[in-house]
C-alpha cells in the first residue's frame, strides 16, 4: 500500500486569494505619467520606449540596484527590437531624466562596449521569494 | 502649448506611487515571442491598469489600451491574443465589441 503522502492532492489556489510568491519588479507610476505626457505632446515610438523602460526596470530589479552595466545588443535582445531602434529611443530617456548612462568605448572607433546605466529618480527594487532568487543570474 | 516636464519622485517599493509586475510573466513573453516589444509594453500597461483597479480582473476599452500603450487601435486585439498565447492574460470581449474584460493570470501583487 502506498504511503499517505502520495495520495495528497495539490489543492488549486483560490482565484480570489492569489499568491505573492515569485519575483516582482517595482515600477514607478510617475515614470509612466512622464512618458505618457511626453508622447502626447511630441508623438513618436511610445510602444518601443515603454518596452525598453520595462527592460531597464527589470534589469535594475535583477541586479537589485539602480545602476547596472549592459550592452546595446542585450537590450535589443530583451526588448525584441533592433539595436538601431534601441539607439533611437535612448535619447528620449535622457531628455525626460529617467535614465542616465556612461558610454564605454570599444576596441575600435566604430564599436562600443557595454554602457553603465542608471535609473534616475526611481527606486526599482524587487520583491523576491527567497527560494526563487535571480540575483547574479544575469551577466552582461 | 508644451507642458513642462517634471522629474518623477523616487518611488519606494510598496508605496502608493508605484506598482508591481510579475517578472516571470514578462520573461515568459520574451521567451515565447521573438519580437515582443509591443507585447511587453502592452503587458506593462495592463499591470498599471490592474493596479488602478486593485483587482486581477478589470474592464478596458480597446481605444484606451491603444492610446496608453501606443499601439494602433486595429492591432490591439491581435496583441491581446498574443498575450493570451503567452498565457499571461485571459480576455473576454464585451457585447459592445469595443472593450474587454481582462484577467491577469499567474501570481500578482497588488499592494
Amino acid at each position: 500500500m502506498k504511503p499517505d503522502h502520495l495520495f495528497h492532492k495539490r489543492a488549486a489556489r483560490p482565484h480570489s486569494n492569489p499568491s505573492n510568491d515569485g519575483q516582482f519588479g517595482w515600477k514607478a507610476r510617475d515614470a509612466a505619467i512622464v512618458l505618457e505626457r511626453w508622447f502626447n505632446d511630441n508623438g513618436g515610438p511610445k510602444v518601443y520606449t515603454l518596452a525598453l523602460y520595462t527592460v531597464f526596470t527589470d534589469l535594475a530589479c535583477e541586479k537589485n540596484s539602480e545602476e547596472f552595466i549592459v550592452g546595446i545588443n542585450e537590450l535589443a535582445r530583451r526588448t525584441g527590437m533592433s539595436s538601431r531602434q534601441v539607439r533611437l529611443v535612448l535619447p528620449i530617456f535622457a531628455e525626460l531624466g529617467l535614465i542616465g548612462w556612461i558610454e564605454t568605448p570599444g576596441p575600435t572607433p566604430l564599436s562600443q562596449g557595454p554602457h553603465r546605466y542608471k535609473l534616475l529618480s526611481l527606486s526599482s527594487k524587487c520583491a523576491t521569494h527567497p527560494l526563487n532568487t535571480m540575483q547574479g543570474a544575469y551577466t552582461p | 502649448m508644451k507642458r513642462k516636464i517634471f522629474s518623477p519622485k523616487p518611488a519606494e517599493p510598496g508605496a502608493d506611487n508605484g506598482f508591481w509586475v510579475n517578472m516571470d510573466s514578462m520573461e515568459r513573453i520574451r521567451a515565447k515571442c521573438d519580437h515582443s516589444a509591443k507585447l511587453q509594453a502592452l503587458y506593462y500597461i495592463l499591470n498599471l491598469l490592474m493596479s488602478d483597479a486593485q483587482a486581477r480582473t478589470f474592464p478596458a476599452t480597446y481605444a484606451q489600451l491603444s492610446q496608453r500603450a501606443g499601439i494602433k487601435l486595429g492591432a490591439i486585439k491581435r496583441h491581446l491574443s498574443g498575450l493570451e498565447y503567452c498565457g499571461v492574460i485571459v480576455t473576454k470581449e464585451q457585447p459592445d465589441k469595443e472593450s474587454a474584460l481582462i484577467t491577469i493570470t499567474g501570481n500578482i501583487k497588488l499592494k
